[in-house]
């Protein structure tokens, strides 16, 4: 029993020892893919405390979706150069020759 | 499976697409020939496996699923010619400086009055990233471009371009942090949301 309190003590201390600069790496990590468990909620409790890393973790976030939004936009693109027919023909050509 | 398709199909793509697949494959490949060519063996790769074209997407997003991914082999093409070379993550030394000694910032994030979502929606912001990413390197272009915008996953990036994911996840960093610089100081940021 006074083991798992001790533990539970060293894990709480670590998570208040975790600086703005240990948390940097992970807050741009934990938008690309899932981090461990432990460390994750050291983050999450972290963030939840300290306005400056929220406030730089939602600033990437917004690029993120910004920049999704721009690749799907680009999908529509308007404005760019016109191909002739000619090109368009030969793409068609190399297409019949695969039939 | 979808066997119904038929040749004038695969010519009707090529009316409907062409310009738009052209003009995208060619924000991302900068060279008029490579872009034609990327985009011809899409359309070549589609009617190949047009029995994979199931329907559960609209036609245009299953031929830019193609081309993307046409896209990232060009750059594993690149990246074997050895002209780009991907893998390495370089030193970061600012992101050293940005702290100090105690851990804290030494110039604290504020914020930028604004969330996702609305900032999503605002014009001039999306205008000014895009921008910003013009700005980067060509490696760190690509990556960004592969990862953020086309949606590929990291998975298939590493693969093709041979990057450690560790590496690839400094390198993202880096590059949203340098997009991040150069955001604010081409815009200002205000409590009430976005002004230019």
């Amino acid at each position: 029993m006074k083991s798992l309190f001790k533990k539970g003590m060293l894990f709480l201390e670590s998570i208040f020892k975790m600086t703005c600069r240990d948390v940097f790496p992970y807050v741009s990590e934990m938008l690309d893919h899932d981090i461990p468990f432990i460390p994750r909620m050291k983050v999450k409790l972290h963030l939840a405390m300290c306005s400056v890393c929220s406030f730089y973790q939602q600033q990437l976030a917004t690029i993120k979706k910004l920049s999704k939004n721009i690749g799907l936009a680009q999908e529509d693109s308007k404005e760019g150069p016109e191909l002739s027919d000619e090109k368009k023909l030969k793409i068609k050509e190399a297409l019949k020759k695969e039939k | 499976m979808n066997q119904g398709l038929s040749e004038e199909d695969a010519e009707d793509w090529v009316d409907k697409y062409f310009t738009q697949m052209y003009r995208f494959a060619l924000t991302r490949v900068k060279d008029q020939d490579v872009a034609e060519e990327v985009v011809q063996e899409t359309f070549l790769a589609a009617w190949k496996s047009k029995e994979s074209f199931s329907g559960r997407s609209t036609e245009k997003s299953w031929l830019f699923g193609i081309l993307k991914h046409k896209i990232l082999d060009y750059f594993r093409q690149v990246k074997k010619r050895g002209e780009i070379e991907f893998g390495d993550p370089g030193e970061w030394e600012s992101a050293e400086n940005l702290f100090q000694a105690n851990g804290l910032w030494k110039t604290p994030p504020s914020s930028w009055g604004i969330n996702p979502e609305e900032a999503a929606q605002n014009v001039q912001l999306l205008e000014a990233l895009n921008q910003c990413v013009e700005n980067l390197s060509d490696r760190f272009k690509s990556l960004f471009l592969l990862k953020e915008m086309d949606g590929l996953t990291a998975d298939e990036i590493c693969d093709q371009l041979e990057i450690k994911p560790a590496n690839l996840w400094v390198m993202m960093h880096r590059i949203r942090s340098r997009l991040k610089t150069c955001l604010e100081s081409n815009f200002e940021f205000s409590q009430s949301g976005l002004t230019k």
